[in-house]
């Protein structure tokens, strides 16, 4: 077993390994163009402000490796998130609140994946569709204004630390778990086998549908859980939050190895290495004062370079 | 074909990948208006050589000389075209959705006007070159809409579109039925009487033997041998392929005991779909090999679909050990110990992105699972037992997608010898595979049936594997069985007869 570890292990890096060039890469230039950006309170800002997206990008993850793609992440957050938000502030309860979030966050995801796992709905069209009808949920819910006035210890987690933030702490544990889940459990490998030929999984007796239910009701769950980082940090809920979130999310996974045109490709950790890869570069270029113009340029161009050299490396191996 | 001009020549072509030889400088030269078959089993380099011929791979070393010219060292498959050369694979390349004289010209379309495609002028070309080839296929149909025997028509009129010297043929028949065998034969013998030279890959030593004037025998990425046909006989030929003297086992054989037969394991009653299968009724029994024969269009492979539960059923009423149970899918299916074995390996049968062993377990995760945890231990060991007893070269790490086609089935028959099934249902088990796997894969479908209370189906469209593995066979046209012949009766002649009169 050991040895069996081992050579996971050394699959998943060397799987990698491009990716962590290029951010290591991007890090150096960084550091070379202004001292403000390696320093240690940069660095744990970079891994708060990678969380959101990170933890949005885990649910992606299992939802592209499955071979299948959910563009509604970001609305989902926004609903969660808000009504998450009014039943804290109106019961007073952050437990009640935090928990009315998930469930927001679950039902909105079991909705899209009973439109696509059981009514075989194609999968982009469905979450194009709820990302707008999410989104105008949440702004219905809301009549369009922030939720203030939450308990003051939502403000307390999201400045709190042990060692690392506690935020950073939560993004980790999800990481570590959903790599342990898709990698080593049965559910893990049912989903990458329906995402590799869905026909070959389902005639090999695996359960296509409810693996796809599944994996949309996981993305909403992380959705949410993301909200509430999100939540928490600007202490209120937002019915404009994680706008666009599901192209960061999208991307990475993308740059983490993932493929949106063939499933059963993709790993946990990579998307991790993605997500930290579009903060490190959304940090630097605001420290290096970059118009925000050029912000949107800059990051088009480097997620382009990131997969195209790792396409170049799959081809010179 | 001495006389004759040199058409194609390899001179010391090598290729390799990483890890393997797959061609070691090979040479070897084709002539005008020669059909040359290329032999050898899975993995032997065939494809390989051929496919670095249709510029799909790019050569290591050695040069490909074409009417007396050095191909450059690197092109890719639509420069080969223009060099003449036209290579029709397995799965076919046609565009569904376009109509059959749109795919004959894909790409250099008859205009009229500066870019306007002249709809007419094609149809009418179309239908002469499909007529030269004796194919009656309306050019105006959608590819979709044609039967698998028709597709090949087209490939091989769109081939012909362009000013084609060499046809390579990778194993044309294995989808075909008897009769659009003889038929795509007379297009090659056509073909040869417009010196086109026709590189033909096959398994089928009965074919070649009708009609190839030369074979090249490869194994294990060098040439092994060349023989004149009609200079040699097909156990010549066999052992240049495996390189050892035929086995008794490698040629057809039957059980030695006639099979005993009380005790049902499968009755399906009654069962349609509503369109083409109409009230089946079949029973199978335990210890039987129970082969299904006919022609395409028979409906063989829905009629065992629906039973597994795979496509819906208008109705049927399924009894398993005389038990009636309910299989809605292939996971209810396995449940009550039925499983089925595709026809298409590449398209549902496995997850070629995976590894051999994620494959493997993929039927049944029973055995590895610990609290919904895979243990990779295990799932090492029953996967390396199967390599093992399978001889499949590999390892369990291996991506399925770079196996050969007779590994690529083994590791399908190991999936279902895990999923711990009482029947199994093989679809084409051996479509595409060299004769010493196909010797293989008999010998363990046997094997299996003769573990206590077990039984197989074996769906064929090769008559000499449904002779040659049969404890009962059964033979089906249009959705309907018109014929059961048992244990002796089973010989070629009656069957063929059978299949030919009552199918059509």
């Amino acid at each position: 077993m050991p040895h069996n570890n081992k050579i996971a292990i050394k699959k998943v890096l060397s799987g990698n390994f491009g990716t962590v060039l290029v951010l290591i890469f991007l890090m150096c230039i960084m550091t070379i163009l202004t001292p403000k950006f390696f320093t240690v309170s940069n660095l744990t800002n970079i891994l708060i402000q990678s969380a959101t997206n990170a933890i949005i990008a885990v649910g992606m993850t299992f939802v592209i490796v499955s071979g299948n793609t959910d563009i509604s992440v970001g609305a989902i957050l926004a609903m969660s998130s808000c009504v998450g938000a009014q039943v804290m502030k109106s019961s007073g309860s952050i437990p009640l609140g935090l928990f009315a979030s998930i469930l927001a966050g679950c039902a909105l995801g079991l909705f899209n994946g009973t439109l696509i796992a059981f009514l075989e709905f194609p999968p982009f069209i469905v979450t194009l569709s709820t990302m707008w009808l999410f989104r105008g949920l949440a702004y219905l819910f809301t009549e369009g204004r922030a939720i203030v006035g939450l308990p003051e210890s939502m403000m307390n987690f999201a400045n709190g630390k042990f060692v690392l933030p506690y935020i950073v702490w939560v993004m980790l544990i999800i990481y570590i778990s959903c790599h342990f889940l898709l990698q080593k459990t049965v559910f893990g490998r049912k989903v990458v086998a329906v995402g590799d030929s869905k026909e070959s999984a389902r005639l090999s007796g695996i359960n296509v549908k409810k693996i796809t239910f599944i994996v949309f009701v996981m993305s909403g769950f992380f959705s949410a859980i993301s909200g509430i980082v999100y939540m928490s940090r600007l202490n209120s809920g937002q019915p404009i939050a994680g706008q666009s979130y599901e192209m960061y999310a999208i991307a990475a996974s993308v740059i983490g190895g993932a493929s949106l045109t063939k499933g059963g490709i993709g790993n946990i950790l990579g998307t991790l290495i993605g997500a930290i890869f579009i903060a490190v570069l959304q940090n630097g270029l605001i420290i290096l004062n970059v118009s925000t113009y050029w912000q949107q340029v800059a990051m088009g161009i480097v997620v382009l370079l990131a997969i195209g050299l790792d396409k170049l490396r799959k081809r010179m191996s | 074909m001495e006389e004759s001009r040199r058409l194609l020549e390899f001179r010391n072509i090598s290729k390799n990948f990483p890890g393997v030889k797959a061609i070691d400088d090979v040479s070897m030269s084709f002539f005008e208006g020669e059909i040359v078959a290329l032999l050898g089993e899975n993995g032997a380099g065939k494809s390989t050589l051929m496919k670095i011929l249709s510029g799909a791979y790019i050569r290591d070393g050695g040069d490909i000389i074409l009417d007396e010219e050095i191909l450059p060292h690197v092109y890719s498959p639509s420069d080969a075209r223009k060099f003449g050369i036209a290579i029709i694979y397995q799965e076919l390349s046609l565009i569904s959705e376009l109509t059959v004289m749109e795919n004959i010209y894909l790409t250099h379309e008859p205009k009229s006007f500066p870019n306007v495609i002249d709809f007419k002028k094609m149809n009418q070309m179309a239908r002469n070159q499909l007529d030269k080839l004796g194919a009656n296929v309306d050019p105006q149909k959608n590819v979709k809409e044609l039967p698998l025997s028709e597709k090949q028509m087209v490939e091989i009129a769109k081939a012909l579109a362009v000013d084609c010297k060499v046809i390579v043929m990778d194993e044309p028949t294995t989808s075909l039925t008897w009769e659009d065998s003889a038929k795509l034969f007379d297009i090659i013998r056509k073909l040869k009487k417009q010196k086109i030279t026709v590189i033909y890959i096959s398994h089928r030593l009965d074919e070649i033997f009708q009609i190839c004037d030369r074979a090249i025998v490869m194994r294990d990425g060098v040439v092994v041998g060349e023989k004149r046909i009609k200079e040699c006989s097909q156990d010549e030929i066999i052992e240049l392929m495996c390189g050892k003297v035929l086995q008794a086992d490698l040629k057809p054989q039957k059980a030695s005991m006639q099979i005993v037969r009380k005790e049902k394991i499968l009755e399906a009653e009654h069962f349609s779909d509503g369109k083409f299968i109409n009230d089946i009724n079949l029973s199978i029994y335990k210890g039987e090999i129970l082969g299904i024969g006919g022609l395409i269009g028979s409906k063989r492979t829905e009629l065992f679909r629906m039973i597994c539960g795979i496509d819906p059923k208008q109705q049927g009423i399924l009894k398993i050990k005389d038990r009636v149970v309910s299989i809605r899918n292939a996971e209810d299916a396995i449940k009550n110990g039925l499983g089925y074995l595709s026809e298409n390996r590449k398209e549902d049968g496995l997850s070629l992105g995976l590894s051999v062993e994620e494959n493997i377990v993929q039927s049944n995760y029973q055995p590895v699972n610990r609290y919904g945890i895979v243990s990779w231990e295990k799932v090492e060991k029953i996967s390396n037992d199967f390599i093992k007893t399978l001889n499949i070269k590999g390892n369990s790490s291996t991506k399925v997608i770079n196996l050969s086609g007779g590994n690529q089935q083994k590791v399908s028959i190991s999936k279902w010898l895990h999923a711990e099934c009482d029947i199994l249902i093989f679809d084409e088990p051996t479509k595409g595979i060299d004769v010493n796997s196909k010797a293989e894969i008999h010998q363990l479908i046997r094997d299996f049936v003769k573990n206590e209370g077990k039984a197989a189906v074996v769906i064929s469209s090769d008559i000499n594997e449904l002779l040659a593995v049969s404890d009962r066979l059964l033979i089906m046209s249009k959705g309907k069985i018109v014929g059961e012949f048992f244990d002796g009766e089973i010989e070629e002649t009656s069957v063929l007869k059978c299949v030919t009169t009552k199918g059509i």
